[in-house]
């Protein structure tokens, strides 16, 4: 037999606190430590100190208050544990249900200390959650944190025209239900970019994005368009001249408000009295075998090319908005071809380089593994093309193209998301008016001439620039002749060197 | 006698040269498009416009030296008479032509 071990004097348990315990001390340091690092952070994002660093925002506002009241758990969890183990060794069986007598000073200052701490708490709380509200809904939260997947759409959200529309007003919209819809879609957004399981590229369109009409019409309000626009277009040949070859068009965007005339123009599909429905068959949208109009008087008109038969899924139906036609208005791609030419039209590239629109474009359009790849071949690949020349300017400008456009990593470039605008290196419009779509009763979709959307009004170089023609002119096709061979510009252009 | 062969040759060789060279710049500015650099034709113009393999060499022998002169010089129709490929008269002398269809037979050997 031996002697069991000597217990805790009885007599000395009442001197004890439930709040001394290892679980409480470790509870109260993270809960102390955090609590520092949050009033330190806050400072810091209050001041702009770190405004440039996206991970500020989580740090600040899910990180140290998640550690906050992670310790201040563990405070109270240990309390909770220390007071039943007291009660059990004093005998007492199950605590005594707590009590507070305010006719004791002890009680009182207790419940003061409580009900201070607990509002100071609740306060901080209240900033940390709305500073949480804004920073998940800000720009750097959407694009940074997740840089590796919105990388690419991040930089080409910055170079684009809705640079200063923050993401949220297109992507998530105002009010608790669209902001709880996306923080629950962003859960599995969270698990796709943790446990690096999302696709590359991230493949469009998003099938989920609010209406155009909650979103571009607050400020691209269809009663205001209206008339034409003028566009030049500057061109350079992939010859060893690089030769150039403008085009100055009159884009008859027109409007749908009956204010300012008949509808007319591009912009008619965005009439209030205009309903627009098609099918695609596939998912970004590019083959629209049917398509039904609805006009103001409602008059339904039916179109389909000649493979499709029968009626489509009445779920697969969409109706048109401004995305279908402007379905890269904050994230273009540009492709090698636009911004070769854009770089030598800003003479940042050195035109009188011999074919130097062909080889940056060659360049450009190889296929490297990393982005710091791809920018060291491209600068030497340039450099070998041109001995003894002095090119520097010219090769920054082409590693320049490929930063803000290529992106190995993600593989994500220009040829991954079609743009529909136009119709050089894609069908855009040419998806429902290429002469193919016919209505029931044999008509054919109107609008499939070139100048039912724009006319040219120069083309060429110099002096011939000069030359306007009001009511247009036909396009002649640069270097080689194409009419008769019933093709359209996409049927060989595609954003690169065609012989490849 | 010796030097004035070696002037011959060095002449004849540079002459050649030249010629391939043009064919081979011709090829890419008005054919390398639709037939594409190597003339397997997988482009996307060759195939919207259906173009046949010149590297293969099964169907090089469809086809004479004088038919492929005769389609650059004055076009070429499919069999349905639908224009698959344009004149080049204005662009290319007769020579030229000869030199891209001694470049395009080259591709199926």
């Amino acid at each position: 037999m031996t002697e069991p071990a000597p217990g805790p004097d009885p007599g000395d348990l009442g001197r004890h606190s439930s709040w001394r315990n290892w679980c409480s001390l470790a509870g109260a340091i993270v809960a102390t430590g955090s609590l520092f690092a949050f009033f330190f952070l806050f400072t810091l994002d209050m001041t702009g100190s770190g405004r440039s660093n996206p991970y500020l925002g989580i740090l600040s506002y899910v990180v140290a208050p998640a550690f906050l009241a992670s310790g201040l758990a563990l405070v109270f969890i240990g309390w909770w544990r220390q007071r039943r183990e007291l009660a059990r060794l004093r005998g007492l069986g199950e605590p005594a249900p707590l009590a507070i007598d305010l006719s004791r000073g002890r009680d009182r200052r207790i419940l003061a200390v409580f009900i201070t701490g607990s509002f100071v708490y609740l306060l901080l709380t209240a900033i940390g959650s709305y500073q949480t509200y804004i920073y998940t809904e800000s720009d750097s939260f959407c694009g940074m944190v997740c840089h590796s997947a919105m990388g690419p759409e991040l930089t080409e959200y910055r170079r684009n025209a809705h640079a200063r529309v923050a993401c949220v007003d297109c992507h998530v919209g105002q009010g608790a239900a669209n902001y709880i819809d996306a923080k629950i879609n962003g859960v599995h957004q969270l698990y796709a970019i943790t446990f690096n399981a999302f696709p590359r590229p991230i493949p469009t369109p998003i099938h989920n994005l609010r209406p155009a009409r909650e979103t571009c019409e607050k400020c691209h309000w269809p009663e205001r368009h209206s008339g034409n626009l003028e566009r030049t277009l500057p061109r350079f040949l992939a010859d060893e001249a690089n030769t150039p070859y403008t085009v100055r068009l009159l884009l008859m965007v027109g409007g749908s408000d009956k204010e300012h005339g008949k509808p007319s123009g591009i912009h008619w599909h965005t009439g209030k009295d205009t309903k627009v429905e098609y099918v695609a068959s596939d998912p970004q949208r590019q083959t629209i075998p049917w398509v039904r109009v609805t006009d103001s008087t409602g008059t339904v008109t039916t179109y389909r090319n000649k493979g499709f038969k029968g009626e489509p899924d009445p779920a697969a139906i969409r109706q048109m908005d401004c995305i279908d036609c402007h379905n890269r208005p904050a994230h273009r791609y540009s492709s090698p071809n636009d911004a070769v030419d854009e770089a030598l039209d800003l003479r940042r590239i050195d035109s009188t380089l011999p074919s130097i629109k062909r080889n940056a474009v060659d360049l450009l359009t190889q296929a490297y593994a990393t982005k710091a790849e791809g920018e060291s071949k491209i600068a030497s690949g340039l450099r070998a093309k041109y001995p003894g020349r002095q090119i520097d300017d010219s090769v920054q400008a082409v590693v320049a193209v490929y930063r803000a456009n290529f992106f190995p990593e993600m593989k994500a470039d220009w040829s991954k998301y079609p743009e529909n605008i136009g119709h050089m290196d894609n069908a855009g419009c040419f998806r429902c008016h290429d002469g193919k779509h016919v209505s029931d009763n044999g008509r054919p979709m109107p609008a499939t001439e070139c100048n039912s959307c724009h006319v040219i009004l120069a083309q060429g170089a110099g002096a011939e620039l000069a030359k306007m023609a009001p009511n247009g002119v036909a396009f002649k096709h640069p270097s080689t002749e194409i009419d008769g061979l019933g093709l359209i510009c996409s049927d060989c252009h595609n954003g690169k060197n065609q012989d490849n | 006698m010796k030097t004035l062969l070696s002037i011959v040759s060095v002449l004849a060789f540079s002459a050649s040269a030249a010629i391939a060279a043009d064919a081979s710049a011709n090829w890419g500015t008005l054919c390398a498009s639709c037939h594409g650099k190597d003339g397997a034709g997988h482009t996307k113009a060759g195939k919207r416009l259906e173009v046949k393999d010149l590297t293969a060499a099964d169907y090089q022998k469809t086809f004479s030296d004088a038919d492929a002169f005769n389609s650059l010089k004055n076009g070429f129709k499919a069999a349905d008479g639908t224009e698959k490929m344009k004149s080049f008269a204005e662009k290319l002398s007769d020579d030229d032509i000869k030199a891209l269809v001694a470049y395009v037979r080259a591709m199926g050997k």
